[in-house]
């Protein structure tokens, strides 16, 4: 009777307790799970190709959506077609990511990587998952399908390290009516470039039973 | 932090090797709790012996304390466990045959196989029930494939994210829940054990 009244104890002691404790936000977690992050991004697994997100647009098979994270003026003079302007602040919203479809790719878009990276922590410690970086980021981007004489070799080269401001000036704000916004499809058999989109498999439960 | 990717910490083998052992381990456990007896898992549903209900509540609300503890002391990311995602219509559909099956054979899938482990008869044949109930389903699997796989899905959700409240909230409902079903049970033991005691020795 006593290990009985006991066990009722510590179980309720540990119930209440758990209210009483800060729970870490998002901000804590990003700091502690830095490093971690950081890890996976050095490995560049995650960064595609642009050729691979023009295959990506054209792929037809393959749900995805990108997330442009730079700022409204950026956007304004030019961005991706079918890209969706976000703030970081809009992706810290758990309303927000209760929005994003479930069998998607997801692409982050910025000027070059940095807020890109950024970004691509707060989804990820937020637990979702198929999320991918533009490499080089809209820089990248137009210096390639911008300009027909250097989408050819050699290719300029992304610039991870960028300040991410835009580095190309335009003579209007054209957002995706802009020429490179949607290029076409036989640009992505130009370059030679490393696919990194891992295909979306079914999502019936792969675990579970009971005792 | 956990949860930890034992593939790249432990080795490809030993990864597999860990699983037999924690497989291992479960089964003793199960046994132990007296798992491996239909007698006395079959009692349950004659609110005889509760064992299943005390065993299992225990089970749920010790790894609940102790995710959601851990996540409070940042040793573990909650986001990263898997949960399985929820198919309301096909669950509560499988639920049902899942429950009848029990009734019946007096085993679930995991204390058939603690049972069989144990040498029992009884335990055998509904192993063989079980693969030949697989091999059924696996047959038939297009006749009812649109259910099994869209009715109710509602993906991987959890209580507190349905009622919009801390998860805190939920693990002290769960707790107090868990503890108010104990006191039933043992009430209901005596109850039921008494009246059949009563009709065997009139």
């Amino acid at each position: 009777m006593k290990l009985k009244i006991t066990g009722i104890i510590v179980a309720l002691s540990l119930a209440i307790g758990l209210n009483l404790i800060a729970k870490p936000d998002l901000d804590m977690k990003l700091n502690q799970l830095s490093q971690t992050y950081q890890g996976i991004l050095q490995t560049r697994q995650i960064y595609i190709d642009p050729a691979e997100l023009l295959e990506l647009m054209y792929n037809g098979t393959m749900s995805y959506q990108i997330f442009d994270v730079r700022d409204d003026s950026d956007f304004n003079l030019f961005h991706i077609i079918d890209a969706k302007k976000v703030t970081l602040d809009q992706l810290k919203d758990n309303r927000f990511i209760k929005t994003l479809p479930d069998r998607s790719v997801i692409v982050l878009v910025s000027n070059d990587e940095t807020k890109a990276a950024q970004a691509w922590k707060i989804l990820a410690i937020q637990g979702v998952s198929n999320i991918y970086i533009l490499a080089g980021g809209i820089n990248y981007w137009l210096a390639l399908f911008d300009n027909p004489e250097l989408n050819s070799n050699p290719d300029p080269k992304p610039k991870p390290e960028g300040d991410d401001r835009l580095r190309h000036s335009f003579q209007a704000a054209l957002g995706q009516l802009h020429p490179a916004a949607n290029p076409d499809y036989e640009q992505t058999t130009k370059r030679q470039w490393e696919k990194k989109i891992i295909p979306l498999g079914r999502t019936k439960s792969k675990s579970g039973g009971c005792g | 932090m956990a949860p930890f990717d034992l593939q790249l910490t432990l080795g490809h083998v030993w990864h597999n090797i860990s699983y037999i052992l924690m497989g291992i381990a479960f089964g003793f456990v199960l046994e132990r709790a007296g798992f491996g007896d239909s007698r006395k898992l079959a009692a349950q549903f004659y609110f005889r012996d509760m064992r299943v209900l005390k065993v299992m509540f225990s089970a749920i609300i010790t790894a609940m304390l102790l995710i959601f503890w851990s996540e409070s002391l940042a040793l573990l990311d909650y986001t990263k466990l898997f949960l399985n995602p929820t198919y309301l219509w096909s669950g509560i559909v499988g639920g049902l045959i899942f429950g009848v099956g029990f009734v019946i054979g007096g085993y679930c899938p995991g204390t058939s196989l603690v049972s069989l482990g144990t040498l029992k008869l009884d335990g055998a044949f509904f192993v063989l029930g079980l693969f030949a109930g697989m091999f059924l389903f696996g047959e038939t699997i297009p006749l009812f494939r649109v259910f099994w796989e869209t009715a109710g899905y509602y993906g991987p959700v959890s209580l507190f994210e349905v009622f919009n409240v801390p998860s805190s909230y939920v693990v002290c409902g769960a707790v107090i829940m868990a503890l108010a079903m104990f006191v039933a049970a043992e009430k209901m033991e005596h109850l039921f054990s008494t009246r059949a005691s009563g009709r065997k020795n009139p």
